[in-house]
């Protein structure tokens, strides 16, 4: 589903990413961990096509496209979502507007019929109820005065409605009481599937006993310095990244 | 163009002295005292250009090049006024074509009781009204030459009087059509209304013309707020792209009274808004909003004065602008609390939105206070579009320019969803999502 090898990209002429090869299949979990400005987040955003990045080497290919050369909304269209680590307002434009053109984008994308308000409205009414999202947010103008566990969650929302390939999620958890943390993993192990990969990523060991990888990996000063498995994020629990310090790039 | 603005200015007087000669022996002398007045301010100020403080940023060069005829305003052909009516909204309607009231198309009898309406001229002619008291006395013509040019040259216009403790159960909708006859005509609006002690009344002003020709409106308003009255102004162009409209509306707000002005420009090719408020007695609040919009060849103008005369008085400004293409906007805001204006609340906003490199904003939020116990904020930002809300819609499947359109939208919604009259409210939103294609109809936006 996403091969990503040896690649490389910059921030404003510095390099974040220094050669990272990551291999995710259909219906993995995967997680990324590591310590600030490891460039876990950069890594995010070059997948879903956030400008400000500059790929400067290697490849990523996703189900057979170079995904770099695909703007941002053909991504998503293709599967590619990115719930963001920080959802952004925006005023005047009503959330349940946004949520409905968003799928409809989507199925248009796709050959498949728009859905009407009323289809629409059933599907939404179900995913929220399974978030435990109050009625009034999906009137509201797009995360405006929501709470930080109402803009998760709504994120997680758009999540469970667009049906993505490959979900990548930057930092969810942060921020989260453990009853938003629990309804939000809730919904998300309700999209698991054998087609269904997961990029999650994270700084606490604590989201990964709600939703539990397949694999973990450690990103450091721009590589993956470390995979294994689940076990992997419960030892840096314990331990921490002090042995980064010794550790190669693998 | 010092030659262009000579010749120009050469002509209107003279044209102002032939009238004046006829005018004299019909109008009463206090009238023809201010049109004298008026031409000599006129003689002073002469059309504005670039290097007048007042008009820095406002080039009338195209204005000045026109011939200044004053718009005939002989007995219409009957017209079709449907198409500048507001669908579903129930209203009082006034109809005005180039300044003169057109009586079989407003519901005078229907208003008769709350509001009085009336020509100007026909005021002018009868003795023993409140007209010589009020008219004239709100407008301030420092710097501004095209009201001297309206008291000059004015035919006739509106007075409009809301009955002291009349409390308004609908809206009233001014509707002014420019009919143009000649290329270049100018047509001069004027008013007075006088909302009474204690009442209250929602007045939607709208402007109209009937082709795609160029159209110069010349408009001067004076109204005036006795105590504890509570007025709401919503003005609106629907001018063709062509089009210029000058307007000057001079506020004068009396004790405890409200006065909120919904200002929307969103067409026309020059359009420049002087509005004025003094405060001039205590406790007077008043509220100004206002959206402008300018693209491609347009010049977009607001400049506010507002006055606070006297202690515990508020205002609050909240002007956005949004420039596309090589638009040009202004926004000059002035207010001023006078030694005697204790506890004033001043708030001024001006944000505006710059979609491309050739756009251009000019904004000048300024604050005079010689009083040294109120509260007083100014503030002003000039942006592009947040990229960080561009990636988030992109990055949900909206394609770039969906993505922009609803940025843009969002931008203006607070000022649209501030207009509390619903069919207004339609409108003015389809107004301004005709120049924003989105996904799909509007309706479900906030």
């Amino acid at each position: 589903m996403l091969e990503i090898k040896d690649l490389k990209a910059t921030v404003d002429g510095k390099e974040i990413l220094k050669g990272i090869n990551l291999n995710i299949k259909p219906g993995e979990v995967h997680a990324i961990m590591g310590p600030n400005g490891s460039g876990k987040s950069t890594l995010a955003n070059i997948l879903a096509g956030r400008n400000g990045y500059e790929v400067t080497g290697g490849s990523i290919n996703y189900n057979g496209h170079a995904l770099v050369d695909m703007e941002p909304e053909i991504r998503a269209r293709e599967g590619i979502f990115l719930a963001m680590q920080y959802p952004i307002e925006i005023p005047g434009v009503s959330n349940i507007y946004f949520l409905k053109n968003a799928v409809n984008e989507v199925r248009k994308h796709h050959g498949e019929s728009e859905l009407d308000a009323m289809d629409f409205m059933k599907i939404l009414k179900e995913k929220m109820k399974l978030l435990e999202m109050k009625n009034e947010l999906i009137y509201r103008a797009i995360n405006e005065g929501f709470s930080g566990g109402e803009k998760k969650r709504n994120e997680i929302l758009q999540m469970l409605l667009l049906q993505p390939k490959l979900a990548i999620m930057d930092e969810t958890d942060s921020g989260l009481d453990i009853d938003a943390l629990q309804t939000i993993s809730k919904g998300v192990n309700s999209l698991r599937s054998a087609e269904r990969s997961f990029l999650m990523i994270t700084h606490y060991q604590r989201l990964l006993n709600y939703i539990q990888p397949d694999f973990v990996h450690v990103l450091a000063r721009g590589t993956i310095v470390k995979s294994g498995g689940k076990e992997l994020a419960a030892q840096l629990e314990q331990e921490g990244y002090a042995f980064l310090d010794n550790a190669e790039a693998i | 163009m010092i030659k262009l603005h000579l010749d120009a200015e050469k002509n209107l007087l003279q044209q102002f002295s032939e009238q004046q000669s006829k005018r004299a022996e019909q109008e009463p002398l206090w009238l023809t005292d201010i049109r004298e007045q008026a031409q000599q301010n006129f003689q002073q100020l002469g059309l504005p250009h670039r290097k007048v403080e007042n008009w820095k940023y406002t080039n009338v060069s195209k204005l000045v090049g026109k011939g200044f005829q004053v718009a005939a305003i002989n007995a219409m052909d009957s017209i079709d006024i449907t198409p500048y009516m507001i669908s579903d909204l129930d209203c009082y309607r006034i109809v005005l074509i180039n300044g003169q009231l057109i009586a079989e198309h407003s519901d005078l009898d229907l208003l008769k009781d709350n509001v009085t309406v009336n020509d100007l001229a026909t005021a002018f002619a009868t003795s023993g009204n409140s007209i010589e008291e009020y008219f004239d006395k709100v407008v301030d013509y420092t710097s501004q030459p095209f009201a001297s040019l309206n008291s000059m040259f004015f035919n006739n216009g509106l007075l409009l009087e809301v009955a002291k403790n009349a409390i308004l159960d609908k809206p009233i909708h001014i509707i002014n059509i420019s009919q143009n006859t000649d290329a270049d005509l100018v047509s001069y609006l004027r008013n007075l209304w006088l909302i009474g002690k204690n009442s209250q009344v929602d007045i939607i002003e709208s402007h109209h013309a009937t082709d795609d020709s160029c159209h110069f409106v010349n408009a001067l308003s004076e109204i005036v707020l006795q105590d504890n009255a509570r007025c709401t102004h919503y003005k609106t162009h629907f001018i063709n792209q062509a089009s210029y409209h000058v307007a000057g509306i001079h506020i004068a707000q009396q004790r405890d009274s409200y006065y909120e002005q919904q200002s929307f420009a969103l067409s026309g090719e020059l359009v420049r808004n002087d509005i004025q408020v003094r405060l001039q007695d205590l406790g007077a609040e008043c509220k100004l909003n206002g959206l402008y919009r300018a693209e491609d060849n347009q010049h977009i103008d607001y400049h506010i004065i507002v006055d606070h005369q006297k202690p515990h008085g508020t205002s609050i400004e909240n002007f956005k602008g949004i420039m596309d293409g090589s638009g040009h906007g202004v926004f000059n805001g002035k207010v001023i609390v006078r030694p005697d204006a204790q506890k004033s609340d001043a708030q001024q906003m001006n944000k505006n939105l710059l979609l491309t490199k050739r756009a251009e904003v000019d904004t000048k939020p300024e604050l005079e206070i010689y009083a040294d116990d109120v509260k007083c904020s100014h503030g002003s930002t000039v942006g592009q579009l947040d990229e960080d809300a561009l990636f988030y819609l992109q990055s949900r499947g909206f394609n770039a320019e969906t993505a922009k359109n609803l940025l843009v939208y969002g931008f203006a919604s607070d000022l649209i969803n501030e207009v509390s009259i619903q069919p207004l409210q339609q409108l003015l939103k389809q107004e301004i999502l005709s120049h924003l294609p989105l996904v799909s109809h509007f309706e479900e936006l906030v």
